[in-house]
């Protein structure tokens, strides 16, 4: 029986689909390099380069032996978090709708929140943002509830 | 206790993904496993110390649920959580956990506190 991981070294390297995999070891890290997929580059690096912060890590790409985080492709994870966010919303609206149709009361507020989902993702704040830290603060808790940044 | 054929684990591990200062990868414990490998986001593939003779195995996970911290079932109102394999050779097995989501929970991560898999064969 192992416990925890054998060394401090990780192994890096992108999978064919984009996203960069970890390897942590539980053998001695030369045993390790067997299960690097076949024809991938891979890199050795501590385990302290390795971002504590994984709410991006879809993002993530190495350069020159690195992990950094591409904010194209952040940007696209932090929009699908709000569509994955609204939907719910967007449902307990949609019952909210029906219901003041069926007593004939005010409907505007309602339309109005269900568009504010809608045009969440394509708010122009995203696309300016140029850091992890400006992209996490493209959440409008008012509209979408809790951040999934904490 | 009645035993089927042998009952052997040929590999198995655990570690949680809910730790921040390990990059939400925590080893705990292994057996047959030369390393472990975060493809993704609740995406695991379990390299094997040696190759097997055949992939004729079974490979069971579990993940403890998103809200079993609190000690409570109280809100716990997801789906159920999902595990599955996307990979299963003789030199390694991949694997998904992934929670279920409910209409007003948001089912962003499988930050789970626990998760297990093992491999059996007969």
């Amino acid at each position: 029986m192992a416990y925890g991981t054998s060394s401090t070294k990780r192994i890096i390297w992108t999978e064919p689909n984009g996203q960069v995999a970890v390897l942590y070891p539980i053998e001695a890290i030369e045993n390790c390099i067997k299960d690097v997929p076949s024809g991938l580059d891979y890199f050795i690096i501590e385990e302290d380069d390795i971002p504590k912060n994984t709410f991006f890590e879809r993002a993530w790409k190495i350069v020159d032996g690195k992990i950094e985080m591409d904010i194209t492709r952040a940007r696209e994870v932090h929009r699908e978090n709000i569509r994955r966010a609204r939907l719910g919303k967007l449902m307990e609206l949609d019952i909210e709708f029906q219901r003041a149709l069926e007593t004939s009361a005010d409907t505007s507020a309602i339309v109005a929140k269900k568009k504010a989902l809608r045009d969440a993702p394509s708010d122009s704040a995203i696309e300016a943002a140029k850091t992890e830290a400006e992209l996490k603060a493209q959440w409008n808790t008012t509209i979408l509830g809790d951040s999934p940044y904490k | 206790m009645a035993y089927y054929g042998t009952n052997s684990v040929l590999a198995q591990a655990h570690w949680q993904a809910n730790e921040p200062s390990y990059s939400y990868f925590r080893l705990r414990q292994s057996f047959g496993c030369s390393s472990v490998t975060k493809v993704n986001n609740g995406q695991y593939r379990l390299n094997f110390s040696n190759t097997l003779s055949d992939d004729a195995y079974v490979v069971c996970g579990s993940m403890s649920s998103e809200n079993s911290a609190s000690g409570s079932e109280v809100n716990v109102l997801r789906g159920a959580n999902g595990f599955h394999c996307s990979q299963h050779t003789t030199s390694l097995v991949e694997v998904v956990f992934a929670y279920g989501t409910y209409s007003s929970s948001n089912g962003y991560a499988n930050h789970g506190a626990h998760h297990g898999v093992c491999v059996i064969t007969n």
